[in-house]
């Protein structure tokens, strides 16, 4: 399970949401096992993975290269997605 | 040399393998690999004789095939009634990605666009997985299953599974029939759908609708 895109606080964010509607609805083991899965689809889903790299905001590094999730240093790595963007 | 259909089944064991790891692992490894496998070693065979090389390579082909023979044998088997919902939940999410990537179209250039279609995609599987974890909380009698883990759990699933029920009723008539069928009745998908008149990828694009619409009523009945 690749749980380490969850540390990457927008990511986090979007499964948050996601679940929302179920916290206080379902066990808190649950609700862990949800987000675990949606982490799964963000990291082998095709299309979530495109979605992902299109959508999350890059911030510049410290060399001015943009980070992309799943790039090295970006503290997540869906499988699929891209890798550092230039910034423009 | 192995005969084709004898290499085939070799290739089908080694992707049985993966997948039934895949979805061990999903499971929280809850349910021994060998039974999974067991799952979905009677439907090699067939998946070797039945493949068109013209369609899909074998490995995605079997892979397919396997995790839906895993899935549905893990609904008839009573043992692992326990690890049922969460099942339940992975294969119902798992259809619902299987219609958005066939039915994908064009990505959208603009980021915004690209994190409202992205939210919505999560959003419809947490709902799907909501739907089958609620489904599965009701027995044949229409009782909340008593697996929760204390009174106040019991009274939230209880009304998660309520919510659901309603916003499955309000489904226009075939997506209703399909998820009450499938997830409330039991039945096998590709059977409703045959029983429907549709194909199965009609079926599924059905199935993702309702996934979507109960995506919406879920999020408007936010506790």
């Amino acid at each position: 399970m690749d749980s380490s895109l969850l540390a990457d606080p927008w990511i986090a964010a979007q499964v948050d949401a996601a679940v929302a509607p179920y916290v206080g609805r379902l066990s808190p083991g649950d609700i862990a096992w949800m987000r675990e899965q949606l982490a799964e689809v963000l990291s082998r889903d095709p299309r979530a993975t495109r979605l992902l790299r299109d959508a999350h905001p890059r911030e510049p590094d410290q060399s001015g290269e943009r980070l992309t999730p799943g790039a090295p240093g970006s503290g997540a790595t869906p499988a699929g997605s891209g890798g550092r963007a230039k910034a423009g | 040399m192995p005969a084709p259909v004898d290499r085939l089944v070799l290739e089908g064991l080694e992707v049985l393998s993966l997948v039934a790891r895949r979805i061990a692992r999903r499971l929280g490894n809850r349910i021994p690999l060998d039974d999974l496998m067991a799952l979905g070693r009677p439907v090699l065979m067939e998946l070797a004789r039945d493949y068109d090389p013209g369609r899909a390579t074998f490995a995605s082909y079997a892979a397919l095939r396997l995790k839906w023979a895993i899935f549905d044998g893990l609904r008839r088997e009573t043992r692992w009634r326990s690890e049922l919902s969460r099942a339940t939940a992975l294969a119902a999410s798992e259809r619902y990605g299987e219609a958005e990537r066939d039915g994908e179209g064009r990505v959208d250039d603009d980021p915004e666009a690209c994190r409202r279609q992205l939210g919505e995609l999560l959003a419809g599987h947490a709902a799907a997985m909501a739907l089958g974890l609620a489904a599965v909380l009701v027995d044949q009698d229409g009782a909340i299953a008593d697996d929760a883990e204390g009174p106040e759990e019991r009274a939230a699933r209880a009304e998660l599974a309520e919510v659901v029920r309603r916003a499955v009723c309000a489904l226009p008539e075939r997506e209703r029939a399909l998820v009450e069928r499938h997830y409330y009745g039991g039945e096998r998908f590709d059977r409703i759908a045959q029983d429907l008149g549709i194909s199965k990828s009609r079926a599924s694009r059905l199935h993702a609708h309702a996934i979507e619409a109960l995506s919406q009523a879920l999020s408007e009945g936010e506790p």
